[in-house]
């Protein structure tokens, strides 16, 4: 399989307070990677710094051939559209209905398409998150679990090569993240996806993810497959570990 | 025990320190604001031109003000009307009230009260929107659509504060003059034909379109800072809110500062 992320030596602060201390990582393409780490260990900034929302202190980050520190405003506007993106808490657009939120970026970039084809597109991707009833309503309206499947249809509109989430499961009951954790492996093997997940819920990490990458201190510290990281020999890993397996 | 000339050179430190850090802060403040402006203004000329959104922030900024600015048009022409009056008698030129009001609000006091109106009215509402999209990441996500939120969410409010403040500061002339002249003729006992005769002798279409090329600038001021604040809050409902207050406080003190700088500008061309 061939590399589609690539994160080499990855720096970034913010004032005094150094996040990340040279990351390295390389996500295959069709793969789904899971990044764990505790709260504040930096994860969503790695997230952002691979769809160009943040630039590296020093280090690279190529996606797909394509070093994302170096491209302008407008070659940034065209790489983002190989991406999509669920949000922590869903950024939703507030502002208009479940139908409009996932009909914006086939909107935004229609590259030929009719109202009655993005209408069945945006019919299909919810239908996909089972919420093809819900289409008419507001986010305001919704659980947290509605939000974040409205989100991933959102994020897969577009068919894109790569989804990236932020914590997906967080605050959600089991059942809802089991469901949520079933489109994330759909999104992989209906639609060929690669999946960069950061979460701290190992029982999902556990679960849907092709490699797993702990990121403690500002480094990738451990990145093997789910069945590796069970026997890890890392301390911190092992301890953060051993509190999931307790508890569960 | 601390010598007193001591505490005064540390009190003396600490508050030389404290202007010394606003004044960066208000310079590094202005110099963000002046870069914001300049990615809208380039923003501006790219297509698409999205009318449905440009009309939709028309709506909120110039539809939406309008009751507010007929109010403050009507009650500012009358007592302005009152207060004339009292002092024109002292010299019996009472018959020149029509033309000293026409002439203060088409030149002064429409565009700039119609500013202060939208400032508080549609700034905040404008700053308080985009801070809450800007903490609920929802312009973020827009980014990651790969949609510039400089193009979607900023032009055209701008561009709609652009072109409603002088349609309302055009409301806010005729409702304060027709303000002035009820009160005037009804109260004042000033006749009819020497309010209008007068009105129509000294106002000039220079003193109408100087207060609307005044009223446009403060629309690009307004909706900018409004726009900037709005666009870089930061901390959750609470930084919203400081983004607001900021939004309102730093619009309505550019208005009257744009104003003096116009004024001076025109004044030679307003004398012809």
């Amino acid at each position: 399989m061939a590399p589609m992320i690539v994160i080499r030596d990855l720096h970034k602060s913010f004032g005094d307070n150094e996040v990340l201390r040279g990351v390295n990582l390389t996500v295959e393409a069709g793969t789904t990677v899971v990044i764990l780490g505790g709260s504040g260990s930096g994860k969503s900034v790695l997230l952002k710094h691979m769809i160009g929302l943040l630039h590296p202190d020093s280090g690279t980050v190529c996606v797909d051939g394509e070093d994302v520190g170096h491209l302008s405003h407008r070659e940034l506007d065209l790489f983002r559209r190989k991406f999509g993106m669920v949000f922590q808490n869903s950024a939703l657009f507030d502002s208009m209905t479940v139908f409009d939120n996932v009909a914006f970026p086939l909107v935004e970039h229609r590259e030929g398409r009719t109202d009655e084809q993005i209408r069945g597109t945006v019919e299909a991707k919810l239908g996909l998150v089972g919420l093809e009833n819900a289409a008419h309503l507001f986010p305001a309206e919704l659980s947290g679990g509605m939000r974040k499947r409205v989100a991933l249809a959102r994020a897969v509109a577009r068919d894109p090569k790569i989804v990236l989430y932020d914590e997906p499961t967080t605050g959600l009951d089991p059942i809802t993240t089991d469901s949520v954790n079933d489109m994330i492996e759909d999104a992989r093997q209906k639609l060929g996806v690669t999946s960069v997940v950061i979460s701290h819920d190992i029982g999902s990490a556990l679960r849907i993810a092709d490699r797993v990458a702990v990121l403690y201190e500002g480094r990738i510290v451990e990145n093997s497959t789910p069945e590796q990281l069970r026997h890890t020999t890392h301390p911190h890993v092992r301890a953060f570990l051993q509190t999931w397996f307790q508890r569960s | 025990m601390v010598p007193w000339y001591v505490e005064g050179r540390r009190a003396a430190e600490w508050a030389l320190g404290g202007i010394g850090q606003g004044l960066l802060d208000a310079l590094s403040d202005l110099g963000g604001l002046a870069i914001f402006a300049f990615e809208i203004l380039v923003q501006a000329f790219r297509p698409p031109f999205r009318a449905r959104t440009f009309l939709v922030a028309c709506e909120s900024i110039g539809t939406g003000s309008i009751a507010v600015v007929v109010i403050t048009a009507a009650f500012t022409g009358g007592v302005f009307s009152m207060q004339t009056t009292i002092a024109f008698e002292l010299f019996n030129a009472q018959s020149l009230v029509g033309a000293a009001v026409a002439l203060s609000l088409t030149r002064e006091l429409a565009p700039v009260l119609t500013g202060l109106m939208v400032t508080g009215r549609a700034g905040s509402a404008i700053a308080t929107e985009l801070g809450s999209m800007r903490v609920t990441e929802q312009i973020d996500a827009m980014a990651t659509m790969a949609v510039n939120p400089f193009h979607y969410l900023l032009v055209p409010r701008v561009l709609a504060a652009l072109v409603t403040l002088p349609l309302l500061t055009m409301v806010f002339d005729v409702v304060g003059i027709v303000g002035a002249y009820l009160v005037a003729t009804t109260l004042q006992g000033i006749s009819s034909a020497d309010f209008w005769s007068r009105v129509h002798l000294w106002v000039d279409l220079a003193d109408i379109f100087g207060g609307l090329i005044k009223s446009a600038a403060f629309g690009l001021v307004i909706s900018i800072t409004a726009c900037y604040k709005g666009f870089t809050a930061a901390g959750g409902a609470k930084g919203v809110g400081v983004a607001t207050t900021k939004a309102v406080v730093l619009g309505s003190v550019m208005v009257f500062v744009l104003d003096y700088a116009l004024t001076t500008l025109m004044l030679p061309w307003w004398q012809d």
